[in-house]
């Protein structure tokens, strides 16, 4: 249980930290900068089990022995995996949500099917992705043409992978 | 050379049952769509997760079976392992949820199965607004979120609905303001 109780404690201190630190400026990356604080958390985490074995003791902590540790290390790593993938619906809008916000703001009378579409354009739903992956480094303008970088080729192909496996058509 | 020993085994097999029991859903949500792929991607999604859910209790009891003298001290990490694979299996499921409606997987695969790159206007071409209108209005008539009745849409089943609610509390908290729109960078 003190498995639990330590990883939730400093997934609850991540949540804090993040909060906190977006409340003054959110960071260019933020993907980055999550990953950042989670590692770092991490790191002070694993440090206070050894640096003060002494609340150990008390039982809220997970023990030294490497069974603990590693179940540790993998519901941080599983937590901080979650929370990282689950973030861009906050940093991004989605147009599933933004279709239901629209309907649901028409209230009881409903939205015109004119409408909904006419409201979504490729400036709000396309390109500030493809800006979104010229910060990211997936991929660089070429002239005109938009090429991928290391990091967009190895998304990709992992995706597409994925997708033959499946024998899945195109999402989107 | 030393003896391998049964103990040590069953009890790295322990710690990892979260990992197996990923393994088992991915393999599971792959083979259960390639065979049935009428039942849509997310009854696969569920069908291995419940492999994943099922392997993971299986070890944890194997274990306990085997050293069962340890059993009170080691519930707990069994049940542990079980949120940790239920952590996991989240993370699986958004990685599907990825490649099925993000846009920017599809546009990498779009620039990925080009030649010599991709042209904003070429992008536009094969991927633009409005297939992304008509694929998410498609998605939530079928699963009941919206009805279309008489021309307009109306909400019907309220989970999107509650998800949008808690999104934009969450944008509100963090970024201080509803949409992506509001910081008028578009």
């Amino acid at each position: 249980m003190s498995i639990l109780f330590y990883t939730l404690s400093l997934a609850g201190l991540v949540f804090l930290t993040h909060l906190a630190i977006w409340r003054i400026r959110p960071p260019k990356k933020q993907t980055a900068a999550l990953l950042k604080i989670f590692l770092f958390t991490l790191v002070a985490g694993t440090s206070l089990l050894f640096i003060f074995p002494g609340i150990v003791r008390w039982d809220i902590l997970p023990g030294r022995n490497p069974f603990e540790i590693v179940q540790f290390f993998l519901l941080f790593l599983s937590i901080a995996a979650a929370y990282i993938v689950s973030y861009p619906a906050i940093e991004v809008d989605s147009p599933t949500l933004l279709i239901i916000n629209a309907v649901f703001e028409a209230g009881p009378q409903g939205l015109e099917k004119g409408r909904l579409e006419g409201m979504m354009s490729d400036e709000v739903l396309v390109i500030p992705r493809i800006k979104d992956m010229l910060s990211d480094n997936m991929v660089y303008l070429d002239g005109e043409r938009y090429r991928l970088m290391p990091k967009g080729l190895a998304m990709a192909r992992i995706f597409s992978a994925y997708r033959n496996m499946i024998r899945g058509v195109k999402g989107g | 050379m030393d003896k391998v020993n049964p103990a040590g085994i069953l009890l790295f097999i322990y710690v990892m049952a979260p990992v197996i029991g990923l393994s088992a859903n991915a393999v599971g949500q792959i083979v259960s769509f390639r065979s049935m792929p009428k039942m849509g991607l997310l009854k696969s999604i569920y069908l291995g997760f419940s492999a994943g859910l099922v392997t993971v209790i299986a070890v944890d009891i194997l274990y306990w079976k085997c050293f069962y003298a340890l059993f009170q001290r080691m519930l707990f990490p069994g049940i542990a392992n079980v949120f940790i694979y239920a952590v996991l299996g989240y993370c699986y499921f958004h990685f599907v949820g990825l490649g099925e409606t993000a846009r920017r997987i599809r546009m990498l695969g779009e620039i990925y199965g080009s030649r010599d790159g991709l042209s904003l206007k070429e992008i536009l071409a094969r991927y633009n607004a409005d297939e992304i209108v008509k694929k998410r209005i498609a998605r939530l008539l079928g699963n009941g979120q919206l009805v279309y009745k008489d021309g307009r849409y109306f909400i019907g089943r309220p989970v999107v609905l509650f998800i949008a609610g808690t999104v934009m509390v969450l944008k509100l908290l963090f970024l201080g303001r509803k949409r992506e729109a509001d910081r008028g960078t578009l």
